[in-house]
């Protein structure tokens, strides 16, 4: 493996032939005679990005460029003198199968069933399922193999070759909320001799409960629910928006550029015309209302709906409009934390928090007020300790001090195991109470410092 | 005292994929529900399962097999054929001739050139259940596929798998879903107040007339009263009574929303015709009706309705 990639580095140009598979992407053609001025130029420029081929083809009369997919796309690849360029035949761009996080899609501005509030959205259900931020998720994990093959001589061709046989020490696992399909497995090295598996995962993750959208003008939200089709909101001409959005988010925040966009696509949209919407030249306030006006809505870009769920027809003027959305990459299920029982944390005995070690929420002060200011005192004491950190303590009641569990001989020989309080030097009157294991290390580590905690018991 | 109405439809236009009609005599109650049914639970056929065995394609399988999902197919026997789940005949392996329709796909490109792998790609097993044709049939060109693209390969590509489609409802998937677009609207009812309107020079009832984005007023040329061109192109946007407001004649127009008529817009995705989509819908609703009606007697609901009776009692 090694040597063959060492071979592979030998070889400078790559000759490769039109539908290579190394080079097969992107096909820049260019015809002309003044190709050689742009041609220098490419080199110039290409050179520095390297990993790009150029080939000219005198027959077709063609300049090649060859380079995977995603290399030029952008300012890299600049031809000066277009003008002399005969014909620009082709710009072919094969892109590989990447799904859009960003959408154009119709939003509409009205409170809805309150499943919006505090900036949350309702999603049109049937929106999702035909497609509607859709997306796919390649997460690779990289491992060291032993390769002990790698040392003998060369192979023949039709020999098996075994990676990684009987390491474990290298293993790699995925975290417990991580699932998807196997897309690649590359087995490769580096220079140092070492082997390298890398095993990429994909997951196709289409819009749940709790993942996080954003419009261009930072209007970001959670999704609240997944809303049907039938029970969405429609109007005259049949149109049932995507995404359902809070007007409140707009006041406070001063964003009036997404209702600009908003109502300024919505007339291109009708319309079919191109109109300018860099920040230095927005269209005027009376081009977009003249333009929707046009194409048959009102000037304000407010329509008349009907109630998916009743039919009537809702009393308010609703804003609807194509508006940019974009996926962010926070989603619930990279996120989830969930446990019933699991490993605690060895010096205080809670639960860990960590999710990665199937750790659990913390429950902590804040949350604490909010159930006292409801009153859910059982839930509190669940919460808080049988759920956490439970443990019991032995105190002995005449000397107020803890106690502890000896084993002690008896006379003749025989040793009892049981409580005993070592101040007192007796086994008699130890009762157990309940405390989370924090109280009880504290009172221990305070112990340890010389401080004695006393404590007053009760029976109850 | 008997509250039961005759609601009388009036059809306007009627093509494959497209019906207009007006429903009278009834309420939005009516009219929703019958316009929810069909969204939501006219039953379809569409892709379920789908097996791949080869895929060299730049897509993902997962992709693949919800394009797949999406398209819709011919679904006119939808209404007799099983729910698999019900189907007592079978495994849901997609042999089964009363719930399921088993689709070959078999694409591979041999020329340099790139090939679209449409859905008149898929074979199906059962004549009556095919990938909508949406070509024209009048201007047929030979070479022209005009399928719906499901994937494009380049040279050495290939793509091979087995899908099984099955009956559905939109409920459970929106590719079940037989229609593209239902809507209705209320009949609006214009009165135009004449003596308000009379004293109004004609700039005034141009601009009041151009005030409507959709073209409901217009002026005649003759006498230069303002007449009702198109009641229905009115969307209940309130812009002429804005306007009217603005110029400080409230009252120039009254409009009525007619509690009673409705006028409905239907398009199919073509999985079954528009006209069809219609009756099938009434023909569920029938059905979830008598279900109503037959709740009180449990075990008769259950004979003749089985799973639904028990879905309408909530069950």
């Amino acid at each position: 493996m090694v040597d063959l990639r060492r071979a592979r580095q030998q070889v400078q140009y790559y000759t490769g032939k039109v539908g290579d598979a190394r080079y097969p992407l992107v096909r820049t053609l260019l015809t002309g005679v003044e190709f050689a001025v742009s041609l220098l130029l490419m080199v110039k420029i290409l050179a520095v990005i390297g990993l790009v081929e150029i080939k000219r083809d005198e027959q077709e009369g063609e300049v090649r460029i060859f380079t995977d997919a995603g290399r030029i796309l952008r300012p890299h690849l600049v031809v000066e003198n277009l003008s002399k360029v005969k014909s620009f035949k082709a710009k072919r761009i094969q892109p590989r199968g990447f799904l859009g996080y960003e959408l154009s899609l119709n939003g509409a501005w009205l409170k809805s069933k309150e499943m919006n509030q505090e900036d949350s959205l309702v999603m049109n259900r049937a929106s999702m399922e035909r497609g509607m931020f859709r997306s796919e998720h390649i997460r690779s994990y990289k491992a060291e193999v032993d390769n002990k093959e790698t040392q003998d001589k060369r192979r023949k061709a039709d020999d098996l070759v075994n990676f990684g046989k009987g390491s474990v020490q290298n293993l790699l696992t995925t975290e417990h909320t991580e699932r998807g399909m196997v897309q690649k497995v590359v087995l490769s090295s580096n220079d140092d001799d070492k082997n390298f598996a890398v095993v990429s995962l994909r997951q196709i993750r289409s819009p749940t409960l709790g993942n996080k959208f954003s419009s261009m003008h930072g209007q970001k939200g959670v999704l609240g629910f997944l809303e049907s089709q039938e029970n969405f909101p429609f109007t005259i001409q049949g149109i049932v928006p995507d995404v359902v959005i809070n007007p409140h988010a707009f006041p406070s925040r001063q964003t009036p550029a997404q209702l600009l966009e908003a109502a300024l696509g919505k007339g291109i949209a009708c319309g079919g015309l191109k109109k300018y919407a860099t920040p230095f030249s927005t269209p005027s306030f009376d081009a977009i209302t003249e333009q929707l006006h046009r194409v048959g809505f009102s000037k304000s870009g407010m329509e008349r709906v009907y109630n998916g769920c009743t039919g009537e027809m809702v009393r308010s003027l609703i804003f609807m409009g194509p508006t940019f959305y974009k996926r962010l990459v926070h989603m619930v299920e990279d996120k989830v934390k969930f446990r019933n029982t699991g490993p605690v944390h060895p010096l205080t005995q809670q639960p860990v928090v960590d999710r990665k070690r199937f750790g659990g929420i913390k429950f902590d002060e804040m949350e604490r007020n909010c159930l006292i200011a409801h009153g859910a005192s059982a839930n509190l004491n669940e919460c808080l300790f049988t759920l956490s950190d439970s443990s019991q303590v032995l105190v002995c009641r005449k000397c107020k001090n803890v106690a502890s569990v000896i084993q002690c001989s008896v006379g003749n020989g025989r040793k009892v195991r049981g409580p005993y309080c070592c101040l007192c030097e007796t086994g008699g009157d130890i009762v157990k109470g309940d405390v989370p294991h924090g109280a009880k290390l504290l009172c221990q580590e305070l112990f340890s410092m010389g401080i004695c905690l006393k404590f007053e018991t009760e029976l109850c | 005292m008997s509250y039961q109405r005759f609601p009388k439809v009036k059809i306007r236009e009627l093509k494959d994929d497209y019906a207009k009609f007006e429903l009278r005599d009834t309420d939005a109650s009516v009219a929703n529900a019958l316009r929810r049914v069909m969204i939501a639970e006219v039953p379809t056929v569409a892709i379920d399962l789908v097996e791949i065995e080869v895929n060299s394609s730049v897509l993902n399988d997962e992709f693949i097999a919800h394009r797949l999902g999406l398209i819709p197919l011919t679904s006119e026997n939808a209404m007799s054929m099983r729910f698999s789940r019900d189907c007592d005949a079978c495994d849901g392996d997609g042999q089964c001739e009363y719930c399921s329709v088993e689709f070959h796909l078999n694409a591979k490109c041999r020329t340099d050139q790139t090939l679209d792998v449409t859905s008149k790609d898929l074979i199906s097993a059962d004549h009556r259940v095919t990938p909508v044709d949406f070509g024209d049939p009048a201007a047929y060109d030979g070479d022209q596929q005009r399928g719906i693209i499901i994937v494009k390969l380049r040279r050495g590509q290939e793509l091979r798998l087995r899908a099984i489609a099955r009956k559905g409802i939109g409920k459970d998937h929106a590719k079940w879903s037989p229609a593209a677009t239902v809507t209705f609207m209320y009949e609006p009812e214009i009165h135009i107040n004449d003596e308000m309107m009379e004293n109004l020079t004609l700039e005034e009832k141009k601009a009041w007339v151009e005030s409507s984005p959709t073209k409901v007023f217009d002026i005649d040329p003759n006498t230069g009263q303002v007449i009702v061109v198109d009641r229905e192109a009115y969307t209940y946007d309130d812009e002429v009574l804005k306007k009217a407001e603005a110029m400080g004649k409230p009252g120039l127009v009254e409009i009525y929303a007619k509690e009673d008529s409705f006028i409905f817009t239907v398009e199919s995705t073509g999985a079954i015709k528009a006209s069809q989509l219609v009756l099938n819908a009434i023909e569920v609703l029938k059905q979830k009706l008598d279900a109503v009606r037959l709740s009180e007697d449990t075990v008769e609901a259950d004979d003749q309705f089985g799973e639904l009776g028990a879905h309408m009692r909530g069950g």
